[in-house]
């Protein structure tokens, strides 16, 4: 999967939500990380041509998504954050009219394993948000489509939930574009990691280059005594340092816990820590 | 096609269908053998029975944003989803639009009053399809509620303030009669106010409704949507 942008810019009302924003991406799993208001939705909707760029181009595997809007359909298929439903349609109906148009396998996990086969009576628009967004999810992974482009898939769902749908997409090598503002969820699932603040790309690269240096991530009740801290997030430190000391200092219970930094490197602190 | 498969789902909320259709009969039972005058049926579905009903079809098509995307990524195709919100709108008005006209060819025995009716679902649904492509559910019902009660009583108004003056109508005020209600715009024909015949109406009618949903289906292909 080639995803490139070049030079994006997008205004919304008097806002620019993307700011002269270039990657270029070829692996399978491209995350776009930000917080909320960084643009990470609209760059996800220009991807799939709903919205076109103000300057700048955009292509996936050759495809402008704006200018060949049909082609794009057939290769993505996508689901926004919002579970909100005001259609007159049950469960069941959706399931039965899933079960014609997607992988059987799929439909079948988000029916039992999900759970949404409980609700199989209720209208689409009685779902609480985690089904809701289960509903939005089973379509978008589900459909026949080369690449999954994720909004936020996770934000409604529950751990376990959002764990069984990771991992179905980390074990069936499926092709994802996925935005989310959790570093964990884009520690576990990026091969390509792209970071946004407030509309301006702060960092891409692929993930192995986030590893690259002796930086660590460090869980802390007290961070007073902390050697060499470069960032701090509520209680997670990103430090440079060896594991034996961090070792030592698990050992001596001064730290939590500890692991090789993954986006906070760049997503929690901004600061480039070379 | 899955879309237009998909579109049927929930068309005909059988709640709504059954009570809608239980009053209209009723009620045109009542004010035609209550009067013994098919205007007073026409009028009142003029001016209140076919604008509810049509509302009630543009709900089904008029979508959120956010659905809207959803039926884009699950139906895969922006062509399949304008077709499936066309004739789901036309497949809604059927059923509608065959009893009315049998009432009303069965009572009245004037094929030109139903043809009128039909004419007057037609427009509507056209116009609806168009207003559903107004940003957000809400503003573009408020814009349907609006547009579809006042604008065959506008059409009323004016022809009325043509008789006041003394003026035959002219033809491209019967052709705007003939588009927004073709009912009213017949009967004044009828009493030889309006100039233009029906079947000069129906053609202009026609072609307005195609102009309609060729707008409808450009728009909604190039149509920007924000999440």
């Amino acid at each position: 999967m080639i995803v490139e942008v070049g030079s994006v810019t997008k205004i919304l009302g008097n806002k620019e939500a993307i700011k002269d924003v270039s990657f270029k991406s070829e692996v399978d799993r491209l995350i776009i990380l930000g917080h909320n208001g960084s643009g990470k939705t609209t760059l996800l909707s220009m991807l799939i041509g709903v919205l076109k760029p103000d300057k700048g181009k955009i292509s996936i595997d050759g495809i402008n998504p704006c200018k060949e809007r049909d082609k794009i359909l057939k290769k993505v298929s996508f689901s926004f954050e919002k579970p909100k439903f005001d259609i007159n349609v049950k469960v069941k109906d959706y399931y039965n009219f899933m079960k014609e148009i997607a992988d059987s396998d799929c439909v079948e996990m988000f029916w039992s394993q999900l759970g949404l086969s409980e609700a199989k009576d209720s209208m689409l628009s009685d779902l609480s948000s985690g089904q809701g967004q289960a509903i939005q999810l089973m379509q978008a992974i589900c459909r026949n489509s080369e690449i999954k482009v994720l909004d936020e898939p996770f934000s409604h769902l529950d751990y376990v939930r959002a764990g069984i749908i990771g991992e179905y997409i980390v074990r069936k090598g499926l092709k994802i574009i996925m935005t989310t503002h959790v570093p964990e969820e884009a520690d576990w699932l990026a091969e390509h990691v792209v970071i946004l603040k407030d509309g301006k790309l702060v960092w891409s690269g692929k993930f192995e280059e986030l590893n690259q240096g002796d930086y660590f991530e460090v869980m802390v009740r007290d961070s007073s005594n902390l050697p060499n801290v470069v960032a701090k997030v509520g209680n997670i430190l990103i430090v440079k340092s060896s594991i034996e000391e961090l070792t030592r200092l698990m050992s001596e219970g001064k730290i939590m816990g500890f692991k090789r930094v993954g986006v906070r490197r760049y997503y929690e602190s901004y600061k480039v820590v070379s | 096609m899955r879309a237009i498969r998909w579109y049927l789902k929930g068309l005909f909320p059988p709640t709504f269908t059954i009570s809608f259709y239980v009053i209209v009969v009723v009620l045109e039972y009542l004010l035609y053998y209550g009067s013994g005058r098919i205007s007073s049926v026409m009028y009142t579905l003029v001016f209140f029975i076919n604008p509810i009903f049509v509302i009630s079809g543009f709900l089904h098509v008029s979508r959120s944003r956010e659905i809207t995307l959803f039926e884009l990524s699950m139906l895969a195709s922006w062509r399949d989803v304008a077709l499936a919100k066309v004739l789901s709108a036309f497949i809604y008005i059927i059923p509608f639009a065959v009893i009315q006209s049998t009432f009303i060819l069965a009572e009245h025995g004037s094929s030109q009053y139903a043809l009128t009716e039909v004419m007057f679902l037609l427009s509507y649904t056209s116009l609806g399809l168009l207003v559903s492509l107004i940003g957000s559910k809400s503003s573009g019902l408020a814009v349907a509620v609006t547009a579809f009660f006042i604008m065959p009583i506008s059409v009323q108004i004016l022809i009325i303030n043509y008789i006041q003056y003394k003026m035959k109508v002219d033809q491209f005020i019967s052709s705007v009669g003939y588009i927004l209600n073709p009912i009213t715009t017949y009967c004044y024909h009828v009493q030889g106010i309006v100039t233009l015949g029906l079947m000069k109406g129906l053609i202009i009618n026609i072609v307005a409704d195609a102009i309609f949903l060729l707008l409808f289906y450009i728009a909604f292909r190039s149509i920007q949507i924000k999440p």
